[in-house]
C-alpha cells in the first residue's frame, strides 16, 4: 500500500517546464594549485538560469549582476554554489570561498572559488548537481586539471557524483 | 616470407580501416537521391508539397481566459498517393492532464526536497484541447480519433492525388498561465493593473506535413522538437476586448473597424518612415490600462504562403512601426510591447527587427512577407511566422543591466531570424531542431556583428563551443539525433551546429565559397520542406568542397577537436660550400656539450703530455678537419657548374626546414592553422587542409620551408577549430592559464563604480 502511494505521488508531482531556448549547461573548471595548497575553480553557468532558480527557490529576487558586489549576497552565492558544487577531498568535505563574480555581456556568469586542501590529494569525489533541482534537464561539466593534465567529467540527474583517483608518484 | 608480407598486411588492415572511416563519403548515411530530392540537394522534378488553407474565427473571454474557435480547413494533396485518413496537431494536448510529457520526466525523491518543490510538482492544469465537433462543410459528422498530441480524421472516401478536402472543426481550450507553467505560449498577467497580455500560439487544430519522407510527420509532440507544418494561407478573425491591440501573422485586413483615426493615420506614415513611429503611445496605453472598455471587437488577418499563423494581445500594448526595404518589398518592421518593457522596447525593438530582416535577407533570402513583428513577452523567446514573442525586461525602476540589454538584443535577432528558418526554408523541427536552431543561430551571429563592432555573441565563434565538445562522449549527442533524445540541447542544436558553420565559413570553404553554397540552400528551400541531405549536398554541390568528412565528424559524430603539437625538429639546408660549411662545423664544435671532466681538466692538468712534447703529434693530431683546402674549393666548384641558376639560387637561400609532428587526441580531425613567430618577431601564418589526415588519421607530420628562423610555433592561433585543449597547442610548450587565474590577474580592488568615483574626484 506504501508502495502504491508513493509511486501515485510521484506521477501526480510531475510538471513540466516548456520555454522554447533554454540552456541548462554548467561548467566547472578546477585545478589543483600545488604552490598555493588550494583548488581553484570557476563555474560558468547561463545567467538567466541561475537568476530564474534563485527566484523560483526563494533565494534571491534580483540580477546578479546587480549584486556583485554585495557582501550579504556573496554569502549567499557562497552558500549556494557549495550546496550544487561539492568536493570531497581523501574523504573530507571542503568549503569554498567565493571571491569573485563576473557577470559576463555574452548570458553567462562565472564564480571564482578556491578552497585549501591537504597537500596530498589521492581521492577527489565531485558532487556537481547545481541547479538540477530547479531544471530537470540540467547537465553539467567539471574538467580538471592536474599537473597540466585535463580531464572532463559529465553530471547528470542520474550520476550527480564523479570520483578521481590521483597518483602523486 | 610470405608469412611475414601477410602478417604486415593482416597487422595493418584494421589502421587501413580505420583511416578510411573519417573521410568515407557518406554514401551510406544519406537518403537514396530521387525524384523529389536530387543527388546534388535541389527539390528534384516529382518535389511536391502539400497545402492546408485555414479560415479560422476565435475569440478570447478576458475574464476566464479560455480560447474559442472554429475553423475551415482546405487541404490540398499535391502528392502522387491517395490519402485514406488525414493527420492533426492538438499541441495544446501538451498541457492535458495525461499528457506523455509529463509522464516521461526522469525524477528521484530529492526532487521533492521542500515544500515549493511540493507545491510546484503538485500544480496542474488542464490545459488541453476540448474538441467540440469535426463537421464536413455541409454540417455532417466526421469519425476521428485523438492519440494525444495528433488526431486522425478518417476519410469516407480517400483524398486522390490533386484531390481537396474541406472540413469545420469546433473547439476550446484553458489558455495556460505562462509565468507558473511555462510555456511557448499562454498569458501573463499583471497584478498591479489588472490586466492581461495574450501571446497565443498553437492554438488551433493544425494539419501535419506529409511528404516523400516521413509520409505523414505524426511524431508525438513531447515538448522540445517543436513543429513541422505545410504551407497555405490564412484568414483569421479574431474577437478580443474592443480596448486591446492585435499584432498577428499577416495583415490586417479592417483597420477602419479596429484603429482610431489617429491611430491609422500614424499606421500609413509608418508604412513610409525609415524609423519608428509611435501608433500607440505609452500614454495612450496606460490610459486604457485604466479604463478597461466593456465590449468587444474583432479584427481580421490574411496571410499568404505561411505556415502557421500566431499573435499577441492586450490593451497594454504600446506598438511602434517603420518600413524595410528588401530588394523590392517594402516590409513593415513592428514592436508591441507593454509599458514594463520600457524604455528598452521604444529604443531598441523595432530597428533590431528592421536590421534583422536586411541582414538576414543578405545572407539568404530577400523577405517577402509584408510584415515583421516583434512583442515583448516576459522571459520567453518564440517564433512564428511574421511575428515573435521575446523577452528582456528592465527592472521595475525603469534601469537596466547591460546583459539584460545585450540579453533582449539576442532574442530579438535570434527569434526574428526564425522568420527564414524554419518559417520559410520550413525544415522539420519535430525530427531535427538543428536545422532551424542551429543554422538560424549562425546567421543570428553575422546579424549581431553587424549591429554592433565587436557583439558579446554568446553562440558562434569556435572556441566557446569547446566546454561543450570535450568529455565523455557517451553523453555528447551528434547533432544528427531526433529533437528530444539530445543531451545538452542548447548546446547540441543551437550551438554546435552554429559554430560548424562559423568553421566552414571562415576556415575550410573561405567567405565566398560558402556564402554562395549558403544561400542557394536557402533559395532552393525557400517555401518547401528540405532535409539534412538537401543542406549537406548543396553545400558540397555548389562548392566544389568535399565536405563529406566535416559533416560526418561535427554531424554524424561526437569527437572533439584536440590537436597537439608533439615535437618540433630543425634543419638548414647543406649550401655544400666548403667556407660556409665548414665554419658552422667548427662553431658546432666549439659549442658542443662538454662533460664535467673535460671542463675541469682545462685547469686541472697544466700541461699533457703532447703539449710538451711536439715530436708525439703525427699527420691526424695536426691536421685542421676545419680548414678549407684546395679540394674543398675544386670539388665545390665542379658542382656549382652543374647546377642551374635557378638551382644555386635555391641552395644560396638560406632555407630552414622545420618539421612538426601533430597528434589527433580528440578524433576530429581539423586542418592545422599554424602561426611561426621569427627570431625577429615577424609571424607567417600556414594553413594545411584537413585533408592531411586522411591516411593517417592519428599522427601526421609537416615540414615548413622557411625563409627565416623560427622561434616558436603555435597551433590554431585565432581559436577557429574549437580546439579544446590549448596547453598542447605552442612549441616551446606554452600552459594555457586558467579562467581563475586570468580572473586572479585582472582583479581590481575596487568595483568600477568605485573607480568611477575617483576619477570624479580627480575632475574636481
Amino acid at each position: 500500500m506504501k508502495l502504491k502511494q508513493a509511486l501515485l505521488i510521484c506521477i501526480l508531482f510531475v510538471t513540466t517546464s516548456l520555454s522554447a531556448h533554454d540552456y541548462f549547461f554548467a561548467f566547472a573548471e578546477m585545478k589543483y594549485n600545488e604552490v598555493s595548497g588550494r583548488i581553484e575553480a570557476t563555474i560558468t553557468l547561463t545567467t538567466h538560469d541561475y537568476e530564474r532558480s534563485l527566484r523560483e527557490r526563494g533565494v534571491l529576487n534580483q540580477e546578479i549582476s546587480k549584486l556583485a558586489d554585495d557582501e550579504e549576497a556573496y554569502a549567499i552565492f557562497q552558500a549556494d554554489l557549495n550546496k550544487g558544487f561539492k568536493l570531497n577531498v581523501n574523504g573530507k568535505e571542503i568549503h569554498f570561498n567565493l571571491e569573485g563574480i563576473e557577470v559576463q555581456l555574452t548570458g553567462v556568469t562565472n564564480f571564482h572559488l578556491s578552497a585549501e586542501v591537504p597537500s596530498s590529494i589521492t581521492k577527489l569525489e565531485m558532487t556537481f548537481d547545481l541547479l538540477m533541482e530547479s531544471f530537470v534537464e540540467q547537465q553539467n561539466k567539471i574538467t580538471f586539471i592536474y599537473r597540466n593534465n585535463k580531464s572532463s567529467y559529465e553530471f547528470l540527474q542520474n550520476k550527480i557524483t564523479q570520483e578521481i583517483i590521483l597518483s602523486n608518484e | 616470407m610470405k608469412k611475414i608480407l601477410f602478417c604486415s598486411f593482416v597487422a595493418c588492415l584494421p589502421s587501413l580501416l580505420f583511416a578510411q572511416s573519417k573521410f568515407a563519403q557518406l554514401d551510406q548515411e544519406l537518403p537514396t537521391p530521387n525524384g523529389y530530392r536530387t543527388a546534388g540537394g535541389a527539390p528534384g522534378s516529382d518535389y511536391y508539397q502539400q497545402k492546408a488553407d485555414y479560415k479560422i474565427a476565435i475569440s478570447i473571454d478576458d475574464k476566464t481566459q479560455v480560447l474559442s474557435g472554429e475553423e475551415t480547413i482546405t487541404y490540398t494533396n499535391n502528392s502522387p498517393d491517395k490519402l485514406e485518413y488525414l493527420w492533426l496537431q492538438l499541441d495544446q494536448n501538451i498541457y492535458s492532464l495525461d499528457s506523455d510529457s509529463k509522464l516521461i520526466q526522469v525524477e528521484k525523491m530529492e526532487d521533492f526536497k521542500s515544500i515549493g518543490d511540493v507545491k510546484k510538482k503538485l500544480f496542474h492544469y488542464d490545459g488541453g484541447f476540448k474538441v467540440e465537433s469535426i463537421t464536413t462543410t455541409s454540417g455532417q459528422k466526421m469519425s476521428y480519433a485523438i492519440n494525444k498530441t495528433m488526431m486522425r480524421i478518417n476519410l469516407d472516401k480517400a483524398l486522390m492525388p490533386k484531390g481537396s478536402i474541406s472540413f469545420k472543426i469546433k473547439w476550446w481550450y484553458n489558455i495556460n498561465d505562462r509565468m507558473a507553467v511555462g510555456g511557448r505560449s499562454g498569458y501573463e498577467y499583471f497584478e498591479k493593473d489588472d490586466n492581461y497580455l495574450y501571446t497565443i500560439a498553437q492554438f488551433f487544430p493544425r494539419m501535419c506535413v506529409y511528404n516523400d519522407v516521413e509520409g505523414w510527420q505524426n511524431k508525438q509532440f513531447l515538448g522540445k522538437g517543436e513543429f513541422t507544418l505545410p504551407f497555405g494561407d490564412y484568414e483569421v478573425s479574431i474577437t478580443v476586448p474592443s480596448d486591446h491591440i492585435i499584432g498577428a501573422t499577416g495583415v490586417l485586413q479592417n483597420p477602419n473597424n479596429v484603429l482610431t483615426a489617429e491611430q491609422k493615420k500614424r499606421f500609413e506614415q509608418a508604412k513610409t518612415a525609415d524609423s519608428p513611429v509611435m501608433i500607440v503611445t505609452q500614454a495612450e496605453a496606460e490610459q486604457k490600462e485604466k479604463n478597461k472598455e466593456k465590449g468587444t471587437k474583432t479584427w481580421t488577418f490574411k496571410a499568404t504562403n505561411v505556415r502557421d499563423f500566431a499573435f499577441a494581445s492586450s490593451r497594454k500594448f504600446i506598438w511602434d512601426a517603420m518600413n524595410v526595404k528588401v530588394g523590392a518589398n517594402n516590409v513593415m518592421a513592428m514592436s508591441y510591447y507593454p509599458k514594463e518593457g520600457n524604455p528598452l522596447w521604444e529604443r531598441y525593438s523595432t530597428k533590431l527587427v528592421a536590421h534583422t530582416i536586411k541582414t538576414y535577407s543578405k545572407y539568404t533570402i530577400d523577405y517577402t512577407y509584408p510584415v515583421a513583428i516583434s512583442v515583448h513577452s516576459k522571459w520567453i523567446g518564440m517564433e512564428y511566422p511574421m511575428i515573435c514573442f521575446n523577452g528582456g525586461r528592465p527592472e521595475e525602476d525603469g534601469t537596466y543591466s547591460e546583459d539584460t540589454k545585450y540579453g533582449m538584443w539576442g532574442v530579438i535577432i535570434h527569434e526574428v531570424g526564425h522568420n527564414f528558418f524554419p518559417m520559410i526554408i520550413n525544415s522539420d523541427e519535430r525530427q531535427w531542431s538543428w536545422m532551424d536552431e542551429g543554422l538560424n543561430t549562425f546567421v543570428q551571429y553575422l546579424t549581431e556583428q553587424e549591429w554592433e563592432r565587436g557583439y558579446p555573441s554568446r553562440r558562434g565563434p569556435a572556441h566557446m563551443i569547446a566546454d561543450y565538445m570535450r568529455g565523455d562522449k557517451k553523453y555528447i549527442s551528434p547533432i544528427m539525433t531526433n529533437s528530444e533524445s539530445i543531451f545538452q540541447f542548447g548546446n547540441n542544436a543551437y550551438g554546435k551546429p552554429a559554430t560548424a558553420l562559423n568553421i566552414l565559413r571562415e576556415t575550410i570553404m573561405g567567405r565566398e565559397l560558402f556564402d554562395y553554397a549558403f544561400k542557394m540552400y536557402c533559395e532552393r528551400w525557400k517555401f518547401k520542406h528540405p532535409t539534412p541531405a538537401d543542406f549537406f549536398r548543396t553545400m558540397e554541390d555548389a562548392s566544389a568542397v568535399d565536405l563529406d568528412w566535416f559533416w560526418r565528424g561535427w554531424f554524424y559524430g561526437s569527437d572533439n577537436v584536440d590537436i597537439s603539437m608533439d615535437n618540433v625538429k630543425w634543419f638548414q639546408m647543406n649550401t655544400m660550400n666548403p667556407e660556409v660549411e665548414k665554419a658552422i662545423k667548427k662553431e658546432q664544435y666549439e659549442n658542443r656539450d662538454k662533460g664535467i671532466s673535460e671542463i675541469r681538466d682545462v685547469d686541472a692538468i697544466k700541461q699533457t703530455v703532447n703539449e710538451a712534447d711536439p715530436s708525439i703529434d703525427d699527420f691526424y693530431a695536426k691536421r685542421d678537419i676545419f680548414l678549407v683546402d684546395a679540394l674543398d674549393k675544386k670539388e665545390y666548384e665542379e658542382f656549382m657548374n652543374k647546377l642551374s641558376p635557378e638551382d644555386k639560387k635555391l641552395l644560396n637561400s638560406n632555407k630552414q626546414f622545420y618539421e612538426l609532428s601533430f597528434t589527433n587526441k580528440g578524433g576530429l580531425v581539423m586542418p592545422l592553422i599554424i602561426e611561426v613567430t621569427f627570431v625577429d618577431n615577424t609571424t607567417q601564418v600556414f594553413r594545411i587542409p584537413a585533408e592531411i589526415w586522411r591516411m593517417y588519421e592519428e599522427k601526421v607530420s609537416k615540414v615548413l620551408i622557411l625563409d627565416k628562423e623560427a622561434k616558436s610555433f603555435r597551433l590554431d592561433p585565432f581559436l577557429e577549430t574549437a580546439d579544446t585543449d590549448l596547453n598542447n597547442n605552442s612549441w616551446p610548450a606554452n600552459v594555457e592559464p586558467t579562467r581563475y587565474e586570468l580572473f586572479q590577474q585582472k582583479k581590481m580592488n575596487e568595483n568600477p563604480m568605485q573607480r568611477q568615483k575617483r576619477v570624479e574626484e580627480i575632475k574636481n
